[in-house]
């Protein structure tokens, strides 16, 4: 009897993960233009990009693509790059991303925003946020339920095959003005916030994955009085020094940079909107060029 | 962690489950308290220490209870038997006091934890009143988790025991396991312990049929919670937010959002939860059976929320009517008024202290107070009014049993529901008399077809889901009021068909959810109370 | 338990009560009701309810809650 259950129960899930993994294909978006639901489609068009094309990869969360414009640096620089940025990424998404766009780019360097490596919960919360994650990619068909909404009869037989281009290459213009009005938040000390294991272990992977492939690594955190702390600068500082990658703590050098707090914000400190942006863009593509003699 | 989240039903539940039967048979017990521990501590953390202290306490009194009435007996035994009546008087009052004891330090806690912001915003509104320049910082910590909900649990073991219902137990393990069931703890229902107790320190074997059968009210419950309520959050929280710039119509449509929100969401976390307890082979109480076929807004209460309900009526209810102030009251009433309206002031005392509570009890702020005055009004108009319609209706020859005017019943419960619910959820008490204002005097049907229904974050795909999830959900009750069990039904099907009908729910739930990219993760709502 | 049906009768007429075992169960006496019933109770047979005693085990039927009057007349 009991094996009979075991055999029963076995079974029921078996088909039950068969059928979950059949509806994947039909649920999963065919394209990666804005409106075919793609998740990430901003940071994902860089698939459409021609091969061999990137010099500099940003990745990060909002704070990268809100700050980083790829358009302006080609302009005023000369050199191409592409922000594979999304809201609210975590680390391992990052990671994923990276391996995709660096299965068909070879850029000069890879230069990851830090915000993404700290979240704010414990660690316990980072891991169901993990499962979750690990779920919706081996069953496409969770990640993209949502889609039933605009569900079509080709979506039965067609292949994803992505065709959207993504003009600004990651960067998303924002020009609402709300001021930050708190005070100096970089303060020095020694203290210093740890990365917390699964973050610590996808760290890890994109430092092994870069070095497989002969590409430093920059990390660089951009101007954010809401999230960014000395703590946190120390912790990357150390990071960044044991695995022989670059730091460029960009809230250290607001005042070099000329942030004007009162008009630079889009959201009051959390992240900067387009004349932040231009600041921060001009001042990284400066060191960027002289850094990697683009 | 919570119930409608994968972490519970794909992970900590199957985990428990399956340590739960790989321990041996007399020990169960102990891994079942371990995961009752480890559910508190994933959402409270620290404040676990609040849990124990209730639960040693409690035991600690029910014993004290026990032996003093041991006590008693012999002492009652041995007086001679005129005096028997006039010592048993005394010797209950010793009693009372321990009893007193017992519940005023649970309260106390439960006060403490929750009500303490709200005293002192009221405070410093009545120092600043009285030209008082002094301010008490308002105080913020996290309550523990089901604070409200164990509380009650510990005082109905204690009240029992005073009563003589129940006898303590001697048994800590049996009290602890009790007070904190994990798929009770965090929105009830609220158990007594002769019915959960007994049975959960048994340690009896996960049976197929318990394992099946829970797992498909689970899913039920989900389906409940994620499908329809989780869906109408969207549309119910930016009306209630920026309810000053929607009309009537708009207000109106948000309250029944909410109505059905807090019904999908309520009853299908207590499927959820006693689908778990099915799993483990424990019988939970029922805390709904099919609210909006209520006739009256009394019906209403003995099917909704029924475990709190019952708590109420047995625990505060009864007791103040058999005091000696409502008895003597009910007494002079029906002496002066008549036996039809007599009895009413003293049912009424007791249904304010009811109403009272309740409305306390779901939280600190007026308009839960309000609340629970709303019931107390209608249901003390409802027992008002009863005797005329009654002689009214027969005089005109209106036959009170036909289906038109149960049907017209049925609606009218239903809309003085929705309005308590408005104010329930309102973010004031003033919020919740602006919002019900305009339903009555800014009503335009014609704001609803402008195509506004569709700026509140739901688009006609999302109507239309729930709505057909709703109808479905109303087929199941209507099935259930006339005792018909779909779980019974489906288990007399073949194999391949009830299968393809679990995975058929399955995927209505994976793929009509509202989880995931696009939606915020919604928090159970009665586990804030 | 003549007087007991009486007073039943009184309070709602035309319920079988000899046969009736559900009168709480069914909602045919609400908590108001009961009180009531229990205020008439003590008056007619000498009794005096505590909270205890009201269950709907004990009020459920005429049966019961005759028994229910006897243990309490000779509880004392």
């Amino acid at each position: 009897m009991f094996r009979q259950h075991i055999i029963k129960a076995a079974a029921f899930v078996l088909i039950g993960v068969g059928l979950l993994s059949l509806a994947g294909p039909v649920l999963i978006p065919k394209n990666n233009d804005p409106g075919s639901g793609l998740h990430q489609h901003g940071a994902r068009a860089i698939m459409v990009e021609p091969e061999n094309s990137i010099d500099i990869l940003f990745a990060g969360d909002s704070e990268s693509y809100s700050s980083m414009s790829p358009v302006l640096l080609q302009k005023k620089y000369g050199f191409t790059s592409y922000v594979c940025g999304s809201s609210g990424q975590r680390i391992y998404l990052t990671y994923e991303l990276l391996q995709t766009a660096l299965e068909r780019q070879t850029p000069k360097a890879v230069v990851i925003e830090t915000n993404c490596i700290f979240t704010p919960r414990g660690w316990i919360y980072d891991f169901w946020q993990l499962a979750d994650f690990k779920l919706g990619k081996l069953f496409p068909a969770v990640e993209y339920h949502d889609r039933w909404k605009t569900l079509t009869v080709s979506d039965f037989y067609t292949k994803p095959s992505y065709t959207w281009i993504n003009p600004k290459k990651g960067y998303r213009k924002k020009t609402a003005v709300r001021p930050y009005e708190g005070g100096q938040y970089m303060v020095k000390n020694r203290r210093r916030e740890q990365i917390r294991p699964i973050q610590k272990f996808y760290l890890d992977k994109i430092v092994a994955l870069c070095k497989e492939k002969g590409i430093p690594i920059v990390f660089f955190s951009v101007p954010s009085p809401d999230n960014w702390t000395y703590e946190k600068h120390n912790e990357i500082q150390r990071y960044a020094k044991a695995h022989g990658c670059t730091f460029w703590d960009l809230n250290l050098k607001v005042k070099k940079l000329k942030i004007d707090w009162k008009k630079d914000s889009y959201d009051g400190g959390d992240h900067l909107n387009n004349r932040g942006a231009k600041k921060v863009t001009t001042y990284m593509g400066k060191r960027l060029k002289k850094k990697f003699g683009l | 962690m919570a119930y409608h989240q994968i972490n519970y039903f794909l992970f900590f539940l199957p985990l428990a489950a399956l340590c739960y039967q790989l321990t041996p048979g007399r020990h169960r017990w102990k891994t079942l308290l371990v995961f009752n521990y480890i559910f508190f501590l994933f959402i409270s953390k620290k404040l676990l220490v609040c849990l124990l202290v209730s639960t040693a306490f409690t035991h600690y009194v029910g014993l004290w209870l026990r032996y003093m009435k041991a006590e008693h007996k012999e002492l009652l035994a041995q007086t001679a038997k005129e005096e028997r009546r006039e010592m048993k008087k005394q010797l209950k009052k010793k009693e009372r006091g321990i009893l007193l004891f017992g519940i005023l330090v649970h309260l106390g806690m439960l006060l403490f934890f929750k009500y303490t912001g709200f005293l002192a915003l009221n405070a410093n509104f009545l120092l600043g009143v009285l030209g008082v320049s002094v301010k008490i910082t308002i105080p913020a910590w996290a309550a523990p988790v089901g604070i409200s909900f164990y509380t009650l649990q510990a005082v109905s073991y204690i009240a029992d025991i005073y009563l003589g219902r129940l006898e303590a137990d001697v048994n800590l393990g049996r009290v602890a396991l009790y007070m904190s069931f994990f798929p009770t703890l965090m929105e009830g229902p609220i158990c007594r312990y002769a019915d959960t107790a007994r049975r959960l320190y048994e340690g009896a074997p996960i049976s197929w049929e318990n394992l099946t059968r829970g797992s498909q009210r689970i899913i039920w419950g989900l389906f409940k919670k994620l499908v329809i309520a989780d869906r109408l959050d969207i549309l119910v929280k930016t009306v209630f937010k920026g309810y000053e710039q929607y009309d009537g119509a708009v207000v109106a449509v948000a309250a029944l959002c909410y109505t059905v929100q807090l019904y999908a969401e309520f009853s299908g976390c207590m499927d959820i939860v006693i689908g778990s307890g099915e799993v483990f082979g424990i019988k939970l109480p029922e805390n709904f059976r099919q609210p909006f076929f209520s006739r009256t807004a009394s019906e209403f209460w003995t099917r909704w929320h029924i475990t709190l309900g019952a708590w109420f009526r047995d625990y505060i209810f009864y007791p103040v009517s058999m005091s000696g102030f409502a008895k003597n009251l009910n007494r002079e009433g029906r002496k002066r008024l008549g036996p039809v309206y007599g009895g009413i002031p003293a049912a009424a005392c007791a249904l304010f202290a009811v109403w009272l509570c309740n409305g306390i009890w779901h939280g600190s702020g007026w308009h839960y107070i309000f609340f629970g005055m709303y019931y107390f009004v209608l249901i003390l108009a409802g027992n008002i009014v009863e005797p005329v319609a009654k002689s009214l209706s027969e005089r005109w020859g209106i036959n009170r049993d036909c289906m038109a005017y149960g049907l017209w019943q049925g609606i009218r419960t239903f809309l003085l529901v929705i309005l308590g619910e408005l104010f329930f959820r309102a973010l004031s008490l003033r919020a919740g008399f602006v919002m019900a204002g305009k339903i009555f005097t800014e009503f335009s049907a014609a704001s609803l077809t402008g195509g506004v229904l569709f700026d509140l974050g739901l688009d006609g795909r999302d109507f239309a889901a729930a709505a057909c999830a709703l109808l479905l959900v109303f087929v199941v009750d209507y099935m259930h009021e006339r005792g018909i069990h779909i779980r019974d039904k489906v288990a007399g099907w073949r194999l391949p068909l009830r299968w393809c009908f679990y995975y058929g729910a399955i995927a209505l739930v994976i793929v009509f959810g509202a989880y995931g990219a696009g939606y915020d993760p919604v928090d159970l709502i009665y586990a804030g109370f | 338990m003549e007087e007991l049906k009486n007073i039943l009768e009184m309070m709602h007429p035309g319920v079988d009560y000899d046969t009736c075992t559900t009168l709480i169960d069914d909602h045919i006496f609400g908590s108001f009701d009961v009180i009531n019933l229990v205020s008439d109770l003590e008056d007619a047979f000498d009794v005096e309810f505590s909270p205890v005693d009201i269950v709907p085990e004990n009020f459920n039927s005429m049966q019961t809650l005759w028994q229910t009057i006897l243990r309490l007349q000779d509880g004392e």
